[in-house]
């Protein structure tokens, strides 16, 4: 729910180029945080943003450190490495991409179901987490069908397809993770040993192609504020609440056994008088 | 006077000093309402530290400066190894005469930190900080339990500012600490929060019970939280 509504205005408008904020929309104000991913096989890039080289000679499978950008909208453009933008052909182009202030954006260039290279911007969102849970969420950015994605075997998000994501929330801890065909156990990826950060967002890409024989995984982490656990319950026999009620209680007996040898003495001595 | 009479006369005197005395003990020893709250500056060294601010790159407005911006920098999003989390294996207290063996633990169903069973073990809170790690490294050990009696950190109430803290972490290396605080909260004023502080400076915080105990509830009003700076 919290997702839909910033993608849905995302991909609802072409995407990628960073706009200055004279031409800021009506998108919101401030910064927004945004990270690209290259999830294209084969094919070094460079990223402009309104022009402006952003990611120069960015190779598949890496991810650019967040930026800082000011609201507003964007025009993107990939060019492959060290093309003259001037004279080429972007690879992929999407204009008018519009980045809400005080977003946490991420702007995967990959390929569509069918094998065409495109950009996708998903929201980096995390859950509220209690302590000790992390948030698996995994984006479907490869040229294939449906897949299941399995934690230790067990399916723990089904039917994903390009270009969407599902989240799921979890134990913290590392997890022996893989990707099959939905509804099949055929393994599309992995299994790979995956650490979901505790308060954290793990955010798993499935990338690449199938038909091409090389799907991927790629990962990224977003830190959240987490949960403290609720409490501390460390002790439940009173024993340090001063001295223990059972000095007392033993001092107590051995009164009234004073008293009780006492008074038996005292009925000897009558009874003997 | 018989011998009889005079040997139960002094068995019965001898069972009421005694009793009274044990009496008298327990009353005289009964915490006073603020027990456990020590001259130590707690609120200050317990203090939360915000977090410093994880500051992404910043890109200047191309348009607005005239001039290309600076590329950002990449990585690899290859699925990295698991990180190599070098757990706490003992926690050593000389002045309190405390050593006790230390389990990773998480939290219960209730979202409360588990304790292990066992009075005499420590639980380290697993996301916490590995101790001398960034944020707090959180320790937390029975009082004392019903089957084992008085627990790892009964003596706890006694920290005092200056005592050593050594922890053995599992690959056999020692990172020592010295008390700075010791203060004790109402278990629902406890602040999780700064006990449990995600990054900053690192800090050891050991928490156990104290306070008066209800007989009802089978359980202590309060938490006694001692925390420790990194020595050297």
């Amino acid at each position: 729910m919290r997702k839909i509504p910033v993608v849905a205005a995302l991909v609802a408008v072409p995407l990628v180029a960073l706009a200055a904020p004279a031409t800021a929309g009506a998108a919101g104000t401030g910064n927004a945080t945004v990270s690209i991913l290259h999830a294209v096989p084969d094919l070094p890039v460079d990223v402009y943003a309104n022009g402006n080289e952003v990611v120069g000679d960015f190779t598949p499978g890496t991810l650019t450190d967040p930026l800082q950008l000011p609201a507003g909208s964007y025009d993107l453009a990939v060019f492959p490495a060290g093309a003259d933008p001037a004279t080429a052909q972007p690879a992929i182009s999407a204009n008018d991409v519009t980045v809400p202030g005080g977003a946490n954006i991420t702007v995967v260039a990959h390929l569509s179901a069918t094998g065409a290279p495109t950009l996708t911007p998903f929201v980096n969102s995390p859950a509220d987490l209690a302590a000790g849970e992390a948030e698996l969420t995994v984006r479907h950015t490869a040229a294939a069908p449906a897949v299941d994605v399995r934690a230790g075997g067990t399916a723990v998000l089904s039917g994903l397809t390009n270009p969407n994501e599902a989240s799921v929330t979890v134990p913290a801890g590392t997890v022996s993770a893989d990707v099959v065909l939905a509804g099949t156990s055929t393994v599309a990826i992995g299994p790979a040993d995956l650490t979901l950060a505790e308060g954290a967002e793990t955010i798993v890409y499935a990338w690449g192609s199938a038909e091409a024989g090389n799907l991927m995984l790629a990962t990224q982490t977003i830190n959240g504020d987490g949960s403290a656990p609720g409490g501390v319950p460390s002790g439940e026999a009173g024993l340090a609440d001063g001295v223990s009620p059972w000095v007392a209680g033993a001092g107590v007996l051995l009164l009234a056994g004073a008293g009780a040898t006492v008074l038996r003495a005292r009925t000897r001595v009558t009874a003997g008088r | 006077m018989n011998p009889s009479w005079r040997r139960e006369a002094v068995v019965a005197l001898a069972l009421a000093v005694t009793g009274l005395v044990l009496v008298l003990a327990w009353w005289s020893a009964r915490p006073p309402a603020d027990a456990g709250r020590v001259a130590a500056p707690a609120t200050t060294a317990v203090a939360a530290t915000p977090l410093p601010p994880t500051t992404p790159t910043a890109v200047e407005d191309p348009a607005a400066v005239g001039v290309p911006a600076p590329l950002v920098g990449t990585r690899s999003a290859a699925v990295p190894p698991p990180p190599v989390v070098l757990a706490p294996r003992s926690i050593d207290l000389p002045a309190l005469e405390i050593a006790a063996p230390v389990l990773a633990v998480g939290v219960d169903e209730d979202g409360l930190l588990e304790i292990p069973r066992d009075g005499d073990d420590i639980g380290w809170y697993r996301w916490s900080a590995v101790p001398g790690g960034p944020g707090t490294s959180v320790f937390a050990g029975h009082v004392d339990t019903v089957e084992d009696g008085p627990g790892a950190f009964f003596a706890l109430e006694r920290a005092a500012p200056g005592d050593r803290v050594a922890v053995t972490l599992e690959d056999g290396s020692v990172r020592e600490f010295a008390v700075t605080a010791r203060e004790s909260f109402p278990k629902q004023a406890l602040p999780v929060d700064t006990v449990f502080r995600r990054g900053g400076p690192p800090q050891l915080v050991l928490v156990t019970c104290s306070g008066r105990f209800d007989e009802r509830t089978r359980s202590y009003e309060e938490n006694l939280v001692v925390t420790a700076e990194p020595v050297g």
